[in-house]
């Protein structure tokens, strides 16, 4: 009689179950995943071309390109605030990277009594109810004068950014050994060089999580940009939520996807970054 | 052609002290290597000084002068690490070129000498490969290159071929110490592997808990150790605790009669290396009974371990010697009292 554990002990049986049941459970998270993100987005799509459509039709049965032709009119409102949007992201991205560098690097690589403390500081506006933060900024930013101009929107876009591209930096520098950069300074590099011809190329990838992360939570700011631009600086969100109280389906559907459009292609360019970082490195639990 | 000098250099790290009071000369043109244990401090002391770290206290000097107050980049005292160093977004010869480049020499001119250069160290041809191509070895030339083309006052080498093959090490070894000779660059080797610092230095200096415990050639490790633990350090295996007065020391085996060394009467360690022990024919001196308890054949010698009493000493006879001894004779050993090397016996 063949013990039962001879078959099951043959090399590479188990390992390709294992494989295969990996895969099979990638696909399903895979699967859910996209349900999850595509369904929504479809079920805005089919809103946007119609309208009317109601709960027993299972597809509308008037379409047209009413909403679509309204917003990407030469005209239309949306082009403003889609420049608005992506000026604002992009220089909260260029000032939240200029400010993470210094003290993720400080963060990452040094360990210093009041490290912990800093940490917590940090993360405290993230912890805050955005409301809350809104209001008391919303005070101060009147005192200074910086409502009602872009300047003061990218700046308190700083708050809920900072904290993340901070984060990311710092656990890309916990991971980058230092080494490189000694070695380029006792081979002549100033403090600059060193920085610009080997450290940057090494957490270039980093700094690419870091911005699309900050990009991503500027672009949805409501609350704060609301508050500190009083209705002067218009960005995506700011149109959407106004078109949304509106009424008109079709119309807030259609910018709703508008909206979203910029970020997902943008994510999904730069997917090759972020996916191919370890979760520890960019400082992710 | 330089001279490094530290004096009484101090490097505390919030409550560890990771150099202590350290004075060191290096000779012009020198390889000394810094021996010790993991964790002795030698990476720190290369790191001083680089000018990657600021000493606590003391002062650093090339050639007589001060150098504290320079940044890594103005020291010109290069430093090459254990391991992967070369920067991995850059070609092989750009890596090499690496210090023109800082320096503002012309690409065209950095790169013709680093091609040049990484030739001289063994790789012709193979400078446009980005050093994830290169096998561990060959990124180990293209770092010495690099180096070399920095054309450093000082060469700093920590632990270089660490993570090399044993036959890789060999070459790199002899490529590294012919570079060094032919441009007589003053050398700082720092390795915890015995043997590659006897191989390698011409002096070594050997760092315990921070501390300087010996200087000198390698040849003194193994005949003159300073202190017990130096001597277990280079792996002695004769050590005898007695009592030093006049000319002998009293052990629990023999008064043993000593031709060499006074330190202050009273408790002593005695060491010899086991090729000096002599068996079989008896010396004027310090001769005794003993048993050959085991014999061991290791190709080039014959390690024989010999009882007297409850005590063993451990000799090497020449294979042809060795054939007249075995297992169980009773033999006359002696320890020649020029070859006897006693040490403060208080510490341990």
């Amino acid at each position: 009689m063949i013990p039962r554990a001879v078959k099951t002990d043959s090399p590479g049986f188990g390992h390709r179950h294992s494989e295969r049941r990996r895969r099979r459970s990638t696909a399903a998270l895979a699967g859910v995943v996209l349900t999850l993100l595509i369904l929504p987005l479809g079920v805005l799509a089919l809103f946007s071309v119609t309208r009317a459509y109601f709960y027993p039709q299972l597809a509308p049965d008037d379409w047209n390109l009413r909403a679509w032709r309204l917003l990407l009119h030469p005209g239309s409102e949306v082009w403003g605030a889609m420049a608005t949007t992506v000026f604002v992201g992009l220089a909260v991205v260029a000032v939240a990277l200029v400010l993470a560098v210094p003290a993720g690097r400080a963060l990452g690589r040094h360990s210093f009594r009041a490290k912990r403390l800093v940490e917590f500081l940090l993360l405290a506006p993230l912890l805050a109810p955005p409301l809350v933060v809104a209001m008391g900024l919303d005070f101060a930013f009147l005192r200074l004068q910086l409502t009602n101009r872009l300047w003061g929107v990218v700046l308190v876009h700083l708050v809920p950014t900072v904290p993340y591209a901070v984060l990311v930096m710092s656990g890309v520098f916990a991971n980058y050994d230092q080494a490189s950069e000694d070695q380029a300074r006792t081979l002549g590099a100033g403090r600059l060089d060193a920085f610009r011809y080997v450290t940057l190329p090494a957490i270039a990838p980093g700094l690419v999580v870091a911005g699309v992360l900050v990009l991503i939570v500027s672009w949805s700011q409501y609350i704060l940009t609301l508050l500190i631009g009083g209705g002067q600086v218009v960005t995506l969100p700011i149109l959407l939520f106004a078109t949304s109280s509106g009424g008109d389906t079709a119309l807030t559907s259609a910018l709703a996807l508008i909206t979203i459009a910029p970020v997902l292609a943008l994510l999904l360019l730069t997917s090759r970054h972020v996916s191919r970082m370890p979760a520890a490195q960019i400082g992710l639990p | 052609m330089t001279t490094l000098s530290l004096k009484e250099v101090s490097k505390r790290f919030r409550t560890v002290d990771a150099v202590t009071d350290l004075s060191l000369e290096s000779e012009s043109g020198e390889l000394l290597t810094l021996l010790g244990p993991s964790g002795a401090g030698k990476t720190t002391i290369l790191k001083l000084v680089a000018g990657l770290l600021h000493p606590t206290a003391g002062d650093i000097r090339f050639d007589g002068r001060s150098v504290l107050a320079e940044p890594p980049e103005k020291r010109r005292a290069v430093l090459m690490l254990q391991g992967p160093s070369l920067f991995p977004y850059m070609s092989a010869v750009d890596n090499a070129a690496f210090a023109l480049l800082m320096r503002g020499t012309a690409r065209s001119q950095a790169r013709a000498r680093g091609v040049e250069m990484l030739t001289r160290v063994g790789l012709p041809g193979l400078g446009d490969r980005r050093p994830s191509d290169l096998s561990g070895g060959q990124q180990q030339r293209v770092a010495l290159a690099r180096a070399l083309l920095a054309e450093p006052r000082l060469l700093l080498l920590d632990e270089p071929l660490a993570n090399l093959d044993p036959e890789l090490r060999a070459d790199m070894r002899h490529l590294i110490k012919q570079s060094q000779r032919r441009r007589a660059i003053t050398t700082i080797f720092v390795t915890h592997d015995q043997e590659e610092a006897v191989e390698m230095g011409d002096r070594i200096a050997l760092i315990f808990e921070g501390r300087l415990e010996q200087i000198g050639p390698p040849r003194d490790f193994y005949e003159r150790p300073r202190s017990v633990r130096v001597a277990r350090f280079f792996g002695s295996q004769n050590m005898f605790a007695g009592t030093y007065r006049g000319d002998i020391v009293a052990t629990p085996f023999a008064d043993l009669h000593i031709a060499d060394g006074r330190p202050p009467e009273g408790p002593v360690v005695v060491t010899i290396r086991p090729e000096a022990v002599l068996l079989g024919h008896g010396g004027p001196a310090n001769t005794v009974e003993g048993r050959i308890i085991e014999s061991h054949y290791r190709g080039t010698h014959v390690a024989v371990r010999v009882a007297i009493g409850d005590i063993v000493i451990a000799a090497s006879l020449r294979p042809d010697e060795a054939r007249f001894f075995s297992v169980g004779d009773v033999t006359k050993v002696t320890l020649p009292p020029d070859r006897l090397w006693m040490m403060p016996g208080d510490e341990r």
